[in-house]
This record gives C-alpha cells, sequence and structure tokens, in this order.
C-alpha cells in the first residue's frame, strides 16, 4: 500500500461523508419542517416532499465524485500505483464538493424549511417556493463541477 | 445556544394553524348575526367546533373559550422545544390564581374560584402551595412578595395592594426567565411588554385624581425605559409625556393614542395600539422558520382572538346593536 | 402572439331573460363576471340606478348550506363503505339522460341526506355510551370479587360495611392497627390495581369512631355505590353484554351507512348540480339590477365576442351590448394561447406567476430550451424511454385534467428529449454505447462550451424579447441602448476568446464600441455630464451578472453527469452482488431499484433546475409577472362529467 493510494481514498472518502453528512442535515431539518405541515394538512404531502428533496442532491454529488476517484485508481480491479503527490492532489480537488456541498445542504435545509412555511400557507406559490431553494444549490452544482474538472485532469 | 432544528417541525405546523385563525369574514359573519346563537353558530365552523359538541348553548361560550385557550396553551407547550420558554407566558394565569387563591385566605369562600387552568403550576397543586404558605416551589420574586404580603397582610389585607405586588413580582419573575434565555427576541418581547404596561398604568394613574402617589407602587422593572423617567414625568402633562417618548419605538402609537384619551377621556385606542405594537413587532419576527418566534405569535393572536369573541358574545348576549359592537371592537380591532 | 386580446363588454337585458340567459353564459364558458357595481361610472352607465340583487346572495347562502350537508354525507359513506376514491381518479362520467334522471330525486336525495343524518347522530350517541359504559365497567373491575350485592354497602343496624382504597404504603399498617385495636372488624382485600389495594370493611358502629381515626391515619378513600343492586361481577356482566350490544349496534349503523355507496353517484351527481346553480347565482349578484333590467360588466376573449352575441341572439333579441378595448387602468385578465406542443411549458410559467397583460407570453420562446436543458439533465436515453412511457401511461390512465395534465405531457416530452441526449452522449441505463456526439465524461471541455453556447443563446433570446418589448411600447432607443449595445460588447468580448485572430480582432472593435456605446448611454437618466459618465462606467460592471448567468448553465452538465455516474455505480453494484442464486435475486433488486430511484431523483432535479434556469436567467431579462388568470364563468364539476352539456 503506498501513501498515495490512501490520500487518493481520503478524497473519495472525505468527498461522500460530508457532502452526505450535509444531505442528511439539509433533508432533515426540510424534513421535520414538512412533517409539521403534514400533521395539521395531509393534503400538502406531495408539495413538502418536493421541497424536501431538494437539499438531498449535494449528498449525491459527493458521492458522484467518489465514485470517480474510485474509477481513477482503479478500486474494483486492483489498485494502479498513485504517487504521494498525485494522492494529495486527487484529495485536495474532492475539497470543493465535500466542503460546498456539507454547507450548502445544511443551509438549503433552512432554506428549504422556510419555504415550507410558504406551501403551508400559499400552495399556489410552489414555484416560488422551489426557486428560492434551488438558488442555494448552485454554488452546489459548481464546486461539483470544480472538483469534477480537477479530478478529471490529473493523471493517475 | 438554541437547538434550531428542533423548531422546523413546530414552526410549519403554526404555519398551517395560522391560516386556520379567525379571518375577518367570519368576525363579519359573527358581527352580523341576528342573535348571539346565530353568532355562537359561526364559531362551530372553526377550530372552536371541537369543544362545541355538549355546549349547545351560546351564553356557555366562556367554557368554550376556556377550553380552547387550554387546548392551545398545552398544544404550544407540547410543540415548543423549549417548554421553559412557555413558563414567561403561562405565568400570567399563575399569577391570576394565585391572586384569587390569595384573596380567598380572607374571604373564605367554599365552592369553586374563578381560577384558570393555564399556568405552569396545576391548580391542586397551587391551592396546597397557598394554602400550606410553603411559596419554594414558586418562581423567586412571588414567593419573596407573598412572604412579605403574608407579614402585612395579617393584619389588614388590601386587595388593591395584593394585585399591585404580585403583578410587580410578576414581571420581575418574567425579566428572570427572560435572562435566563439569553435570546434577543425573548429579551426584547418581555422589555416591551413591561414598558407598555408601564406607559399604561402612567396614564391610568394621570387619569385618576391625586394619582400620583400610587405611581411608585406600580411600576415594572424590565422595560427599557427607566422607572425614574416616569417617576421625574409624575408632575408634568400628559402632551409633555408624549413629546419626551416622541422619538422613542413608543412615539406613534402614544401620539395616536393620546389625541385620542384627550379628546374622549378613555384609553381604549391607545390599550389597542399598544396590542398592535405588540403584535407588529412579532409579525416582523414570525417569519423565522428555526426559532421560538412563530410559536409566540400564534399564541398571542390566539390570545387576542379569544378578547375579540368575547367581546362579540357579550354583546350579542346582551342584544347589543352590532353597530355598537363594531364600534368597540374598532378600538381592539381594525 | 400568444396573450389573448381581451375585450371589456357591457351587457344589457330584459329581467325575464335573465335566468336563460346566464345559463347560457355559464354553458358558453367565455366570458368573465365581474362586479357591475365596482369601478364607479366611467363608461357613462348610470351607476345609480344600478342595485345589488340581495335575494341571490341568501339563496346562495342556501345552496352552501345544502351542498355541505351532501358534502357530509358522501363522506360519511365513502368513509364506511371503504371505496377509496383517490385524488387523482378521474370524475364519474355521466350521459345527459343519466344526469337528469338523477337530478329529477330532489327528494331521494334529501331524504338520503337525512338518513345519514340521523344515522350520525345515533353514532355519536352510541359513542358517548360505550365510552360511559367501559368506565362503569373499568371502575368496577377491581370490586369483581366483592362477592356481595352494592346495595349492602352501608349502614346496616348495628354493623356498618364500607368500601374503600388503600395505598400500598399504607396497607400492612392498616391491617395491623385493625387487628390490634379492632379485632372483631372484618377486613378482606378484594383486589388491587398498581399501589391501590380496594377492600371490604366490617364493623360494629360503635367502633365508628375509633375506625375513623385509623382510616384517616392511613389515607383510606372512600368509594360509595349508588343504584347498584347486583354484585359487582354481576354488575360488570351486565354492562358487557350491554357494551356488547351498543357495539353490535354501531356496526349494523355504520354498515349501514357503508350500504348506502350506491345513493353516491346520485349525492355525487347533485353536489355538482348545486354547485353550478350556487356558481351562477353568485354571478348573479355580481350584476347591475333596475327594476326591469340588469347589466353585466365583463370580459370576453375578442376572438369569441361573434360566438357570445350568437348565444345571446339564440335566447333573445331584446338586449344591448358593448364591447371595448381595454383601457390602461384597466386589470385585464390573463388567457394564454398556445399550440398543443407548447401547452405543457404553461405548466412551468404558471408555477412562476402568470404574465402580466402587457408583457408577451414566454411560453413558445422558453419551450424549446426548457425541453433541451431537462433531457439535458436526465441525458441517458434508457432512463428517457422509461420516463416518456411511464408518463404516457399515467396521463392516459389518470384522465388528468389542468395542471396535473400539463406536467404529464411535459415528463413525456421530457422523456423524449432525454432520449435524444442519452443517444448524443452514448448513455444507456449507465452502460456506455457509442455516443454521436461525444462522451462528455471523457471530454468535459467541449461538454461545458456547448452547455455555456446554449446558455448563451438562451440569454441572447432573453435580451431580444426584452428589446420586441421596448420597440412595441415605442422605445427604440431603449431598445438599441439597453439591448443592442450589450449585444455587441458581450458578443465582442465572446469573439475575444476565439483563438482565430480575425475573430479576435473583430472582437476588439465590437467590445471597445460597444462598451464606449454602453458608457455614453447607460446613465441617461441622470442628471448631469459627470454622474451620467460615472453610471455609465459603471454599468460596464454588470458583464459579472452576464458571465455568471451563463455559468449557471454549467448545471446542465453536472446534472448529466449525476444520473450518468449514478446509473454506472448501479451497474457495478450488481455485477459486485451476482454469481450465486441469492445473490441473482439481489441483483435484480439493486437494479431495478436502483434505477427507478435514480430516474425519480435526477428527473426530480431536471424538473427543479430546468425551471429555475426560466425563471432567474431567462425571465430575469424580460418577463414581467403579477398578471391575473382569466376565470371564465363556466360549468365546474367536483365529481361527475356530463357527456353534454345542455342538460345544465
Amino acid at each position: 500500500m503506498e501513501l498515495g493510494q490512501v490520500y487518493a481514498v481520503l478524497g473519495a472518502a472525505v468527498a461522500a461523508i460530508l457532502a452526505g453528512i450535509g444531505s442528511a442535515i439539509g433533508v432533515s431539518t426540510a424534513g421535520q419542517s414538512a412533517a409539521g405541515v403534514v400533521t395539521e394538512d395531509p393534503d400538502k404531502f406531495g408539495q413538502t416532499l418536493l421541497l424536501q428533496a431538494l437539499p438531498g442532491t449535494q449528498g449525491i454529488y459527493g458521492l458522484l465524485i467518489a465514485f470517480i476517484i474510485m474509477g481513477k485508481i482503479n478500486i474494483f480491479g486492483g489498485m494502479v500505483p498513485v504517487a504521494e503527490e498525485t494522492g494529495l492532489m486527487i484529495l485536495m480537488a474532492a475539497l470543493p464538493v465535500a466542503i460546498v456541498g456539507l454547507l450548502s445542504a445544511v443551509y438549503q435545509g433552512r432554506v428549504a424549511a422556510a419555504c415550507i412555511g410558504i406551501i403551508a400557507k400559499r400552495p399556489e406559490e410552489l414555484g416560488k417556493a422551489i426557486t428560492f431553494a434551488v438558488l442555494v444549490e448552485t454554488y452546489a452544482v459548481l464546486a461539483l463541477l470544480a472538483s469534477f474538472l480537477l479530478v478529471n485532469g490529473i493523471q493517475v | 445556544m438554541m437547538d434550531n432544528t428542533n423548531y422546523a417541525y413546530a414552526v410549519s405546523r403554526i404555519r398551517v394553524l395560522e391560516t386556520r385563525l379567525l379571518g375577518r369574514d367570519k368576525i363579519d359573519r359573527m358581527l352580523e348575526a341576528a342573535n348571539a346563537q346565530d353568532a355562537f353558530k359561526v364559531l362551530a365552523e372553526t377550530e372552536y367546533g371541537t369543544h362545541m359538541e355538549d355546549i349547545g348553548e351560546a351564553y356557555k361560550y366562556e367554557a368554550v373559550l376556556s377550553k380552547e385557550i387550554k387546548r392551545v396553551y398545552s398544544l404550544i407547550k407540547s410543540l415548543m422545544p423549549q417548554p421553559k420558554i412557555m413558563d414567561m407566558f403561562c405565568i400570567k394565569y399563575d399569577v391570576h390564581n394565585i391572586k384569587v387563591l390569595y384573596k380567598n385566605r380572607f374571604l373564605n369562600i367554599k365552592g369553586s374560584l374563578p381560577l384558570i387552568d393555564v399556568g405552569s403550576i396545576p391548580i391542586d397543586r397551587l391551592t396546597e402551595i397557598i394554602k400550606e404558605k410553603n411559596y419554594k416551589d414558586l418562581p423567586l420574586p412571588i414567593a419573596q412578595t407573598l412572604r412579605k404580603l403574608d407579614e402585612i397582610t395579617a393584619i389588614r389585607p388590601d386587595p388593591q395592594h395584593i394585585n399591585l405586588m404580585l403583578d410587580r413580582a410578576m414581571f420581575e419573575a418574567i425579566n428572570d426567565m427572560a435572562a435566563r434565555f439569553r435570546y434577543p427576541f425573548i429579551k426584547e418581547l418581555a422589555a416591551i411588554q413591561a414598558d407598555v404596561t408601564n406607559i399604561m398604568s402612567f396614564l391610568r394613574i394621570k387619569a385618576m385624581e391625586g394619582g400620583s402617589p400610587l405611581l411608585d407602587k406600580v411600576l415594572v422593572t424590565g422595560g427599557k425605559l427607566e422607572m425614574s423617567f416616569f417617576t421625574e414625568m409624575a408632575d408634568q402633562s400628559v402632551d409633555a409625556f408624549s413629546s419626551r417618548l416622541e422619538y422613542s419605538p413608543y412615539g406613534q402609537l402614544l401620539k395616536e393614542g393620546i389625541e385620542h384619551f384627550t379628546k374622549t377621556g378613555k384609553l381604549s385606542r391607545l390599550e389597542k395600539l399598544a396590542d398592535d405594537y405588540i403584535m407588529e413587532y412579532l409579525r416582523e419576527h414570525k417569519s423565522n422558520p428555526l426559532g421560538p418566534e412563530a410559536l409566540i405569535g400564534y399564541l398571542l393572536a390566539k390570545e387576542n382572538e379569544i378578547k375579540i369573541i368575547r367581546i362579540i358574545m357579550v354583546g350579542k348576549i346582551n342584544g347589543i346593536k352590532s353597530q355598537v359592537i363594531k364600534e368597540r371592537l374598532r378600538d381592539v380591532y381594525v | 402572439m400568444a396573450i389573448i386580446d381581451m375585450k371589456k363588454f357591457v351587457l344589457i337585458a330584459h329581467n325575464r331573460d335573465r335566468e336563460m340567459l346566464t345559463k347560457m353564459l355559464q354553458r358558453l364558458g367565455t366570458v368573465e363576471v365581474d362586479d357591475a357595481l365596482e369601478g364607479g361610472d366611467p363608461d357613462g352607465y348610470i351607476s345609480e340606478m344600478l342595485q345589488r340583487d340581495e335575494g341571490n346572495l341568501q339563496q346562495v347562502s342556501e345552496i352552501e348550506a345544502k351542498l355541505s350537508d351532501i358534502k357530509f354525507a358522501i363522506d360519511l359513506i365513502t368513509k364506511y363503505s371503504g371505496t377509496k376514491r383517490g385524488m387523482l381518479v378521474g370524475k364519474r362520467r355521466l350521459t345527459q339522460d343519466r344526469f337528469m334522471e338523477y337530478i329529477s330525486k330532489e327528494n331521494d336525495c334529501r331524504e338520503t341526506v337525512d338518513i345519514i343524518k340521523y344515522l350520525d347522530g345515533e353514532l355519536a350517541e352510541l359513542r358517548n355510551e360505550i365510552t360511559r359504559l367501559n368506565n362503569q365497567i373499568s371502575q368496577l373491575t377491581p370490586w369483581w370479587d366483592l362477592g356481595i350485592p352494592l346495595n349492602m354497602v352501608g349502614s346496616t343496624g348495628k354493623t356498618v360495611v364500607e368500601t374503600g382504597v388503600v395505598d400500598k404504603g399504607y396497607l400492612e399498617g392498616f391491617k395491623e392497627d385493625i387487628a390490634e385495636k379492632l379485632p372483631t372488624a372484618y377486613i378482606r382485600i378484594v383486589g388491587h390495581v398498581k399501589e391501590e389495594n380496594y377492600i371490604l370493611l366490617i364493623y360494629h358502629k360503635d367502633d365508628a369512631s375509633l375506625m375513623n381515626d385509623i382510616k384517616k391515619q392511613y389515607n383510606f378513600n372512600r368509594q360509595i355505590f349508588s343504584g347498584i343492586d347486583t354484585t359487582p361481577k354481576q354488575y360488570i356482566q351486565e354492562k358487557k353484554q350491554e357494551l356488547h350490544r351498543a357495539e353490535k349496534r354501531r356496526q349494523e349503523i355504520e354498515d349501514k351507512i357503508g350500504g348506502m355507496a350506491d345513493k353516491l353517484p346520485l349525492l355525487e351527481a347533485f353536489y355538482d348540480y348545486l354547485s353550478i346553480e350556487r356558481d351562477r347565482m353568485q354571478a348573479i349578484s355580481n350584476f347591475g339590477a333596475t327594476k326591469n333590467t340588469f347589466l353585466i360588466k365583463g370580459w370576453v376573449p375578442a376572438m369569441n365576442t361573434g360566438v357570445l352575441q350568437q348565444s345571446i341572439e339564440k335566447v333573445t333579441d331584446e338586449y344591448i351590448i358593448t364591447f371595448e378595448d381595454p383601457g390602461p387602468e384597466d386589470d385585464i385578465p390573463v388567457a394564454l394561447e398556445n399550440p398543443a406542443i407548447v401547452k405543457p411549458f404553461e405548466a412551468v410559467t404558471d408555477l412562476y406567476s402568470t404574465p402580466s397583460p402587457r408583457s408577451i407570453d414566454p411560453n413558445v420562446f422558453m419551450a424549446p430550451f426548457y425541453f433541451l436543458f431537462f433531457g439535458m439533465m436526465v441525458s441517458d436515453a434508457g432512463y428517457g424511454i422509461v420516463l416518456a412511457i411511464m408518463s404516457a401511461i399515467a396521463l392516459k390512465k389518470l384522465k388528468a385534467e389542468g395542471m396535473i395534465k400539463k406536467l404529464l405531457m411535459l415528463l413525456v416530452l421530457g422523456g423524449i428529449s432525454t432520449v435524444f441526449w442519452g443517444a448524443m452522449f452514448g448513455g444507456w441505463f449507465g452502460l456506455e454505447a457509442r455516443p454521436i456526439l461525444f462522451n462528455p465524461m471523457e471530454q468535459p471541455i467541449p461538454m461545458l462550451v456547448l452547455c455555456f453556447g446554449l446558455g448563451l443563446i438562451h440569454i441572447f433570446v432573453g435580451m431580444g424579447l426584452q428589446a420586441y418589448l421596448n420597440i412595441r411600447q415605442g422605445k427604440i432607443w431603449s431598445a438599441i441602448f439597453d439591448q443592442g449595445f450589450w449585444y455587441v460588447f458581450l458578443i465582442g468580448l465572446i469573439l475575444l476568446f476565439l483563438p482565430m485572430p480575425a475573430a479576435k480582432q473583430a472582437g476588439q472593435v465590437m467590445a471597445i464600441g460597444g462598451g464606449i456605446g454602453l458608457v455614453l448611454t447607460q446613465g441617461r437618466d441622470r442628471k448631469g455630464v459627470v454622474r451620467k459618465f460615472i453610471s455609465g462606467l459603471m454599468s460596464l460592471y454588470n458583464v459579472t451578472g452576464y458571465l455568471s448567468d451563463v455559468l449557471s448553465y454549467s448545471r446542465l452538465f453536472a446534472l448529466g453527469l449525476a444520473t450518468g455516474v449514478i446509473a454506472m455505480v448501479i451497474n457495478t453494484m450488481v455485477q459486485l452482488v451476482g454469481g450465486s442464486a441469492m445473490g441473482m435475486v439481489l441483483a435484480v433488486i439493486v437494479l431495478i431499484g436502483g434505477h427507478l430511484f435514480n430516474l425519480l431523483i435526477n428527473v426530480l432535479g431536471a424538473f427543479v433546475h430546468a425551471s429555475r434556469l426560466q425563471y432567474i436567467e431567462f425571465f430575469g431579462k424580460f418577463f414581467e409577472g403579477g398578471g391575473r388568470a382569466f376565470a371564465p364563468f363556466k360549468i365546474k364539476t367536483k365529481f361527475i362529467q356530463v357527456e353534454k352539456k345542455e342538460a345544465i
């Protein structure tokens, strides 16, 4: 086992872990809000579910980068050797999606919770509510792209 | 320090419940109803309906209202992630009950007393506490006041004095609680309530001939306006008082309320404006999806609503014309 | 183009034709009725003469009461008959004859409602009784073994028979004290529940005071039973029988209510019939009335004025109708008209806001972009096929209407677009086929260029629409300064980045020219030369806004990437678990479940993000919302659909 490989695996793990934690927190905040609305008004299940799902994507982005890194070091078919610097670079490349994913999901969860409040009162404004929540996600998307381009550009 | 995520569920439940507060149309329908029974029927279509299955007669509206206030308090208590916050709002019922029970020591009425079972201390327990003079479970300022009262009133109880002392103690207790939460919204709300209470007492005493000596006894602590400010203003005119506060947050409500007061001699308008001021403060803050603001806002909105219903029902039962009730409501609710 | 021109109309006719005319208008369903008494007297009609027909409001509330009764009956029958009626189930279809038959049975309907109300009252009583019986039983259950009739409890000539409760902690002391001080007394523990012990005491009357002291000391809580002359055991058995009977009766009533399910079609038909009548009464309450005539003010699509007039002719020839173009003050209702292929995309705009009547309908311009973007973000041809087929089936099965229909159609189209892009990029259920265009995973830079290119076109179309709006309002200079110069400037900047020297040169000229134009014109509403210049210069900073708009389209790539990579993960997992028989089963579950999950999540993502690109990047350039949707006075039903509308 080389240190480079360890760094690369750490990169994959960090991307999946941090972004995943963020999504879990975000979805749970929004979910509690949704549960509050549905307790009083069960008809709003569909609309609130839509909003609750939004902070979940960051976890998927994290997994995506993790998977690309796994593919890069060929983890399923006997690992390729990774130089120490290359491994570190892969770890760094995973950071954008990991950190931005974590924070943006947490905050998107809060916005989604507030937007579920909109649905409680004005279900016809679903479009606006979704827009508010989706604006937060833009930065996770950009981070995903940054991580992807970085990982993709690193030659193993 | 607030564990905010717990609030998400509670707040969004409240958001739905807010839509079920009585709207303009329901209140108008109650006002326009031909008689008390019809007005009461309008209530049956609302959240109040659940308490009305076995309470058919309009004159029993009080029972419905008290069930509703109990339901709302226990709902908010169960929803509030920090139930201790609720003590700040329950305490007014506790103090009401303490007053009744304490005075009954001297009146010795047997049978049911006008107690409200919404407070943070169950009525049985409170009855015991007052009977046994064992005040240690009460908030400190209230316990101290009761002990002090025990010394004085052993000789000659003065009901007004008991009321004033306990009100004061209540505000002290609220301050203590608010300070413990270190949450700006709650501290500010407590301060506003104390200020409003002081302003109202000040003007009430002004309206009374020779009331000024009373002032020291009625002022409560915890407001943003110093108590010394009020004592300083004691000898000055109402207008001077209002202009001194012109640039305070209360400037606008004082200007309008005092205008009405000097014209009619009634403080009802100012009272309504003060209520509005508090409601407005709550409205500004209730958008926070992860804090207690919306819950407290709903609680006080509900209390306000019950106030309105009471005015309408009293009016309808006594056969007062809807125009007159409306007039009366306009002071309370526009 | 696509916002339908509206005309204001005023119709005056005789009161005797009111009923027929109103019915006709409701069937026609193409006019919106406004409050005739509102909005003063700008048209020269003598509004003081007009009055509101209050009688109709009275009728409205009477009908409302009937409606809520029928609704209650429908709900109760549905509850106890176990018939499920989902939100997405279509309306019951009725022929005209059938409908007429139903509404002729008003008595039957009223009777059914009365029966249901009566039965519900009985149910409530039974529920109370059951609670009461349960209470009585649970109160007496601890005394089950008492063995003596309860009317014997109390004082007889010389003895006292008493029942009561003592807490566990006091029990031993209580017994000992009695044994010591009152050896003649009889004490028996009949039963206990948790900490409470239920006790029978028999003692001589003379010992009463001594006994009282002991009872007080040990907190003996006396229990008194009045009006029961049997033993607890008999009593409980009796009550249990009563309970059984009550529960049986309740079941019977519930079955009876449930058994009335055959009345549902009647009730539902009647509900709709009455709600149509209510709508009509409500409309009439908006009419202005004089002694012999009535006046309707409202809106009608310009293209339907002819049909409206013809339809009125059929009812009466004594009428006056005038049509008028809306003035600048009017709150014009907005109805959109689009070709069938664009219709589904109206859902996206509807979710955001109805366009302002003085703006343009964005749907026709938005549709192709939405179509392309949605597919790029899902970007797996296999998923596209599944999505299109599933949505088409749902569309057919549910017979959905309105918003749901539009959304399902949108998904069908989205699925088709997904197949297209999936083929372009070579993604088929996460398996890599030969791409027609290129594989974005391997060539991310061309993919990004594609995204930004599409984004630029999208943004430029949005700017073009604003330019068109400016020109339509006669603000030609605004169009040149605010959109024209930006076009020149932005295109110049893009050319600068191209590798061809000729393009670079052209770009330089355009960027500088456009930039100068912007600096000179963007501050034109400021006062003073210096201020004009400074705000013109500052306006160049807006280029960052355009930059971030364009970068935002990178999500087309990122979301497509997410679908593809997760699909590959699922396939890899399937390969890992495959092998043994158990593994095969697991593999199938993972394969189907995983891909369905991925499809769902990504369709949601694509829908949401494709909408966002319209709302923020596209609509932000030109769209003006806040319009009021045209709400024509028409036949609206909740439960049924009548094949021919003439019946009503």
